[in-house]
């Protein structure tokens, strides 16, 4: 069954913003479906509101559409480009949404296009919680024992039946949004609430809980003549109870022998069999550890985390191929990208173990409960891969960048015994490193035992249990017996770092490695082939290991230069998808000059790690040693570290100490940004103006520096990403109290500046040594003081008069010059009374790279890299200065992801918050400001009535804005003293009831009956109010009403909502931009 | 103990073996992909005296249940890992791998470089299967050769279906326990004869299995017995090969075989392709049949993987599933 030559324009819908549950993913599976798509011969348009991805450039797709993901904006996108067919199943839960909603309403049948791939009846089959089960008894395919409900009252009748716990999922959405495990009716009242909430459709599934089961997930793949395969079988080592999202997982599966194995299997075919999926599906089981039972969980019939995190573990390219079979091509016609002379149509084998672990953004809020349930809490994941499960779970461990080599935890160390016993019983992200210190205290060499009492607490597999004791062992075996070569490679081949063998030695790293060299004890780089070595096979992928044969040097030489690229490690707040976006440009723009690039990464999730993307892909921990051990067998020229965020970057210093070349910047101008001193110097040689301060060592010097400096001061520690641990302090207690949360930084400087309440503004330049160009400016619209991260950034500036830019460039080009920066460098300003000053300077790409490139047209990273390489940027076309500015006004809005951390603080600060972002793109500011307002979610609801409760300071200025807010017709609901100034201003507003106050109109109670669509709240000092302010914001997100922190947030909505065009807004095709 | 794979080509593995007696001896090579179902594997019939290297690279970490044996006992010669699973770990497990190899005598040989082997086998070219020289020992052992041509034992025995529909006769060069099941859950009754002794009594049908070997050495009297007899024919995997010979078809040695969980099979009858497990070393020459008797073939490389010679006289070289099967049965 060839390819149906009827599709000729094919419209793909993206998944939008990054928010927990929904990432760099579908970046990944949307980018290999435009290529896909594109091989074929087609025309591919399409729509994504997020522009930090790669599936948005013009190379990936001819038509590009950065607009919301609404029905509204795809219906515009159609009606404008009339697409012959649609594929919605490869954006994740959003794309799979809006595709449904579109063929229900009968558009698409009204203009002609097909939903190619997997079909609307079968998505409803799938996603809809009654007939999925209803389908599920049909084919004897066992379910939990549960019902559907739109009701809070159905599911508490029929929980308190069943029994609790209980487990509440809502239907149509993606990790577990919603969702929850209730233990009582009062916890079931509150989920169930939230799921109906969530759910497009209002309904949740009220399921019997069977926690402790193990949780087994298959990835499965069909066409459209009926040809199944599994791609996949994973292991969460987390049992049922914890979202897969949030679980570590192994792959393939470690504990099922054949027959469970095979029947898993089989029922994963005969579902999507009854199901008629057309492309991609995840199938999840919970499977009883001591017997056959088991029940189908779920299904995805879309490709998901899971499909990403199974394409990378086997090296099939899922996406692709489900985007060929929705051209209509059988599994048995598509070629194996990997052998290149087998088919598609078979199963992977693999000879090695892959690991994922999850990333949790805990690190940022301090306040958010860090316990994991049906709920996914994580922003990104990283994955390993090694011939031994111990060796991949180190490699991951190394790969989260969370400060540790190996499983073990000084914090943890610190425990009492009987501390630790009852940490043993909390689910939360520490678990694991729980599990190991109390192996290491409780050690023995009779295992037996200790493996039987940690499976009664977690109901984790002895297997892995006996894994993560074997680690353990082999840590005291280092510190008890002479390091003899084979202890050493013993060591290496359980994924022992050198620091650690060091550690538990007592000798220093640099020992181990020379030990390590002189006996030949190295890594070998195996080759991820799909099949397990049987077939030859072609793919530059590879995994390090110990005691293996290297394949990589097997491999003749293209003689090219080469260069070596870090990736960015797994997606955080502060790090996200943009920097993978500056990888894979960079691995291109150093193809495109010639060169060879490898790419060292370990997120499954990205388009980097695809292994078409550079000439050899390395899938490894971003560690000094294990990127050196890598450049041991590559030799490169040198390693690019200025595209890979924070992860690369922080390798400047090691590589440099190494004597490894870095291409672009040199190390001397990474450390003269980061080091205040050689920092400052350079600012005042070149008469350079910026907020004074000073680092400090202790307490006293703090208090001090701040008093001569003049509170508000600005206070953070130094060398950190996106803001984290960045206050702004108001009076001594305030930085007293802030100190006192500083203990994790000791023996690091911290910064302590002058805080200038001005306009921020931000700049990316590309330096070639010589000179610099600068895309454009990007003005933020919340008063300094917002993480730049967090604020509302809008090119080009409307509030930077001219005399002011000339300062801008000066300052620009000046300090790229003193620093010796070749490539990229981003710098943050203030504006304030006339002056410019410099707060930040990073010599390396920002996350503002992608956005600026898409609306400006400028290959920004291209430029960058060769600059790096040492080309000239006039010999390339382009003068130094700012590129004319477009008529076209872009708006940068950050996404948060509150309502998936429970207890998370929603208010906005230096430290960054936001997981995504989503862009406006207008050829006037308010038009664009409402497109970003609307793909931010704020404008979902339209019935005009907003609570506003802010501080003293903030009630003046609220007051202006209120009855702006009055004009477009908005009721007001205040607070106590709000309110009260908006009546003396002779304003309309109601009164609401304080958080303590109970009763009618209470304001807690009227969020959570959705009265109101918008909540406008400043923080406040004072620890009473402060507190309701917090649970005001909460209350806000947990119901899904946007929640404005900032008053400068509010006015920019004003803004837009009064100068907005009428009608319907124009979409836009970046392409011709 | 130290253990020592030599190659025909010369390359030497060296390992641990974890159990097994100090000694020598010669045997095939093979290797195998799948990543579970590795007690079926090792007591299969068609793995008799086979040097096994299993590419996954954790083995034993589900134990060995005795209910998944193909056959009394382990079948293997040796088995040759990365690493054995110090502890299993799974409801169904009997034993572990390592006892259960152990009173078999069969050594286990871990800590090998299992990739680089296949690699080399993978390539060693088409003309039988490659050989390897395993001693086990500290001491300067030579290997000694062991039957180029292995034979597998069957035992006249009976496989009774609850509420027989019918009963085939086996002609067992080794019978897979998972096959005499799957006819028995569908009502067909099996009573097994060792091969080369005549079946006596009165049958609905015949039943050729698989077993280890090249198909060429077996003395294909029995086959040609069973045809004369007009009566429906199931085969797999060796009984496909010598049910092929005796029609006079050729068949040819793989390099390297098909063995593990994961091999597309293309069927002209339901025009579709499934996954198959196989364990064999041996092809029917695609050449050597008639087109229109080819009703399987292999998605990867086009050979013959199952053959249809009158409507129920049904051959496959792999593992048949339930439909195919339920097919035969539909003849009986």
């Amino acid at each position: 069954m060839p390819k149906n030559n009827a599709i000729k324009r094919v419209l793909v819908i993206g998944s939008g913003p990054i928010v927990i549950g929904q990432a760099a993913e579908f970046d990944y599976a949307g980018t290999q479906c435009c290529r896909a798509l594109k091989e074929e011969g087609m025309e591919v348009i399409l729509i994504n509101s997020n522009p930090a991805t790669i599936m948005t450039d013009k190379e990936i797709a001819d038509r590009v559409y950065i607009e919301p993901m609404t029905v509204d904006a795809v219906r515009d996108v159609i009606r404008k480009e009339r697409p012959d067919s649609i594929i919605g199943t490869l954006g994740g839960q959003t794309g799979l949404n809006l595709s449904l909603e579109l063929h229900e309403e009968g558009f698409l049948d009204a203009y002609g296009v097909r939903l190619i791939g997997t079909g609307p009846e079968t998505i409803r089959k799938a996603e809809d919680r009654l007939l999925f089960k209803q389908t599920m008894e049909k084919i004897g395919q066992p379910c939990v024992e549960s019902i559907t409900s739109e009701d809070v009252e159905t599911a508490v009748a029929y929980a308190n039946e069943t029994g609790y716990p209980i487990v509440i999922r809502p239907a149509f959405t993606m990790g577990g949004a919603g969702g929850g495990i209730a233990n009582d009716e009062e916890e079931l009242r509150v989920i169930a609430a939230s799921g109906i909430h969530h759910s497009r459709v209002g309904q949740i599934l009220v399921e019997k809980c069977i926690a402790g089961w193990k949780e087994i997930e298959f990835e499965v793949m069909r066409d459209g003549a009926g040809n199944r395969i599994t791609i996949c079988g994973m292991e969460n080592i987390d049992p049922v109870g914890v979202h897969t999202g949030d679980s570590i997982v192994v792959a393939p599966t470690q504990t099922l022998g054949g027959p469970e194995y095979a029947m898993l299997r089989k029922a994963s075919l005969d579902i999507i069999e009854e199901l008629g999926i057309e492309g991609g599906c995840n199938v999840q089981f919970a499977l009883h550890p001591d017997s056959f039972e088991y029940a189908v969980i779920e299904v995805n019939p879309r490709l998901s985390r899971s499909s990403a995190l199974a394409s990378k573990a086997v090296g099939f390219p899922i996406a692709k191929v489900a985007t060929k079979i929705a051209l209509g091509y059988r599994l048995d016609e598509i070629k194996n990208a990997v052998t290149q002379t087998t088919y598609a149509c078979f199963e992977p084998s693999v000879d090695y173990c892959c690991v994922k672990i999850p990333k949790w953004p805990f690190d940022k809020f301090a306040t958010a409960k860090r316990t994991l349930g049906t709920q996914m809490k994580a922003t990104g994941e990283v994955m390993s891969i090694s011939p031994s499960f111990e060796a991949g779970l180190m490699k991951a461990v190394r790969s989260l960048e969370q400060g540790l080599d190996s499983l073990q935890v000084p914090e943890l160390a610190e425990l009492t015994d009987a501390e630790l016993e009852e940490r043993l019983t909390v689910i939360d992200d520490r678990r694991l490193f729980v599990l190991a210190e109390w192996l290491r205290r409780n050690h023995s060499p009779d295992y037996r035992p200790l493996l039987e009492r940690l499976f009664s607490v977690t109901k984790i597999d002895r297997w892995f249990l006996y894994r993560f004791y074997a680690i353990i062992r082999k840590e005291k075996e280092l510190a008890a017996s002479p390091l003899t070569p084979e202890l050493l490679l013993s060591a290496k081949k359980l994924g022992f770092p050198d620091s650690l063998i060091a550690r538990q030695t007592g000798k220093t790293a640099q020992d181990i490695r020379r030990t390590r060299l002189e006996h030949g004890i190295v890594p070998g780089y195996r080759m991820v082939d799909t099949c397990a070595a049987e077939f030859a096979a072609h793919t530059p992928y590879y995994y390090s290991a110990y005691g293996a044969a290297d394949e990589r040097t097997e491999r003749p030489e293209s003689g090219k230069k080469r260069v070596v690229v870090l990736g960015s490690g797994p997606i955080r707040i502060g790090q996200g998808i943009e920097f993978d976006y500056c990888s894979v440009h960079c691995v291109w723009a150093l193809q495109n000059a010639g060169y060879e690039a490898v790419i060292i990464n370990n997120n499954p999730e990205t388009v980097s790690t695809d292994f078409d993307v550079a000439d050899r892909l390395y899938f490894e921990p971003l560690t000094p040693e294990d990127v050196q051990s890598i450049l041991d067998i590559e030799k490169p020229i040198g390693v690019m570290v200025q595209f890979g965020g924070q992860t690369a970057i922080k390798l400047a210093k090691p590589l440099h100490d190494l004597g490894i070349p870095i291409i672009g910047t040199p190390f001397s101008g990474v450390d003269g940004a980061e080091d205040r001193k050689i920092f400052d110097r350079v600012l005042e040689e070149r008469g350079i103006e910026r907020p004074r301060g000073d680092a400090v060592y202790t307490r006293e010097d703090a208090l001090k520096t701040a008093r001569e400096l003049g509170y508000p001061v600005l206070a953070r520690p130094s060398y950190v990403l996106g803001g984290q641990g960045m206050t702004i302090a108001f009076s001594d207690e305030e930085l007293n109290d802030w100190l006192d949360n500083m203990e994790l930084y000791d023996g690091r400087p911290i910064l302590i500046d002058q805080y200038i309440m001005g306009l921020e503004v931000e700049v990316d330049a590309i330096c070639d040594g010589e000179g610099v160009v600068i895309p454009g400016i990007m003005e933020h619209l919340e008063r300094a003081g917002v993480h730049s991260g967090d604020s509302i950034s809008v090119y080009p500036p409307h509030r930077v008069p001219a005399a002011r830019r000339e300062v801008l460039y000066r300052y620009t080009r000046d300090l790229s010059l003193a620093l010796g920066v070749k490539g990229l460098i981003n710098i943050q300003f203030i504006l304030h009374d006339g002056k410019v000053y410099v707060i930040e300077a990073n010599p390396r790409s920002s996350r503002t790279i992608p956005y600026i490139s898409k609306i400006t047209g400028l290959p920004i990273v291209d430029l960058a890299t060769q600059a790096a390489l040492g080309f000239k940027l006039p010999d390339l076309g382009y003068e130094y200065g700012f590129v004319p500015e477009k008529p076209y006004t872009a708006v940068k809005m950050p996404i948060f992801s509150f309502e998936k951390l429970y207890g998370a603080e929603v208010s906005l600060g230096p430290e960054m918050k936001s997981t995504g972002e989503v862009l406006g793109i207008s050829d006037n500011l308010p038009d664009a400001l409402m497109k970003a307002f609307i793909g931010g979610g704020y404008l979902r609801s339209v019935k005009r009535r907003a609570i506003m409760t802010v501080n003293d300071a903030d009630k003046l200025e609220l007051c202006a804005l209120a009855r702006r807010f009055q004009t477009l017709g908005y009721d007001i609901y205040a607070t106590e003293g709000t309110c009260a100034a908006l009546h003396s201003h002779g304003l309309r507003a109601s009164l609401v009831r304080k958080v303590e106050e109970k009763g009618e109109m209470n304001i807690l109670e009227f969020i959570r009956s959705k009265g109101v669509d918008l909540v406008i709240n400043t923080s406040t000092g004072g620890s009473a109010s402060r507190r309701d302010g917090y649970l005001i914001r909460r209350y806000a997100v947990e119901n899904g009403i946007p929640c404005l922190t900032s008053l400068d947030t509010a006015e920019a909505l004003l803004h837009s909502l009064e100068h907005r065009s009428p009608g319907r807004l124009d979409v836009v095709d970046i392409t011709q931009v | 103990m130290k253990a020592r794979i030599e190659l025909t080509g010369g390359q030497v593995f060296e390992g641990a073996a974890l159990c097994g007696r100090p000694g020598g001896f010669t045997a095939d090579i093979v290797f195998n992909t799948s990543m579970t179902g590795i007690t079926e594997i090792l007591t299969d019939p068609a793995s008799l005296g086979q040097a096994l290297v299993l590419t996954y690279p954790m083995i034993g970490n589900s134990g060995v249940s005795f209910e998944d044996f193909q056959s009394d006992a382990p079948q293997v010669a040796a088995l040759i890992v990365s690493e054995l699973s110090e502890l299993e770990s799974n409801f169904r497990s009997d034993d572990s791998l390592k006892a259960v190899l152990e009173r078999s005598g069969i050594p286990i040989i871990a800590g090998v470089d299992t990739r680089s082997v296949v690699r080399l086998l993978r390539g060693s070219g088409g003309h039988g299967p490659a050989r390897a020289a395993v001693t086990v020992g500290d001491g300067g052992l030579t290997a000694q050769a062991v039957p180029v041509q292995p034979r597998y034992q069957g035992k006249r025995r009976s496989v009774t279906a609850d509420k027989p529909v019918a009963t085939l006769a086996v002609l067992d060069t080794g019978l897979r326990s998972g096959l005499a099941a799957a006819f028995a859950a569908r009502g067909v009754s099996l009573e097994v004869f060792p091969y080369g002794s005549a079946p006596e009594g009165a049958f609905d049908g015949y039943l050729l299995p698989s077993g280890p070997g090249d198909p060429a050495g077996y003395d294909l009297a029995p086959v040609r017995d069973v045809l004369q007899t007009g009566k429906p024919v199931f085969a797999e995997g060796l009984g496909h090969q010598l049910l092929a010979l005796a029609h006079g078809a050729k068949t040819y040695p793989l390099s390297p075989g098909h063995r593990g969980a994961n091999i597309p099979v293309y069927s002209h009858k339901t025009n579709l392709s499934v996954i198959t497990l196989q364990n064999h070393g041996y092809a029917v020459d695609a050449d050597s049949v008639a087109k229109d008797k080819i009703s399987h073939v292999n998605v990867n490389d086009g050979s013959v993987e199952g053959l249809c010679w009158r409507e129920d006289i049904l051959s496959v070289q792999f593992q048949p599933d339930a439909e195919v099967i339920a097919e035969f049965i539909s003849y009986l």
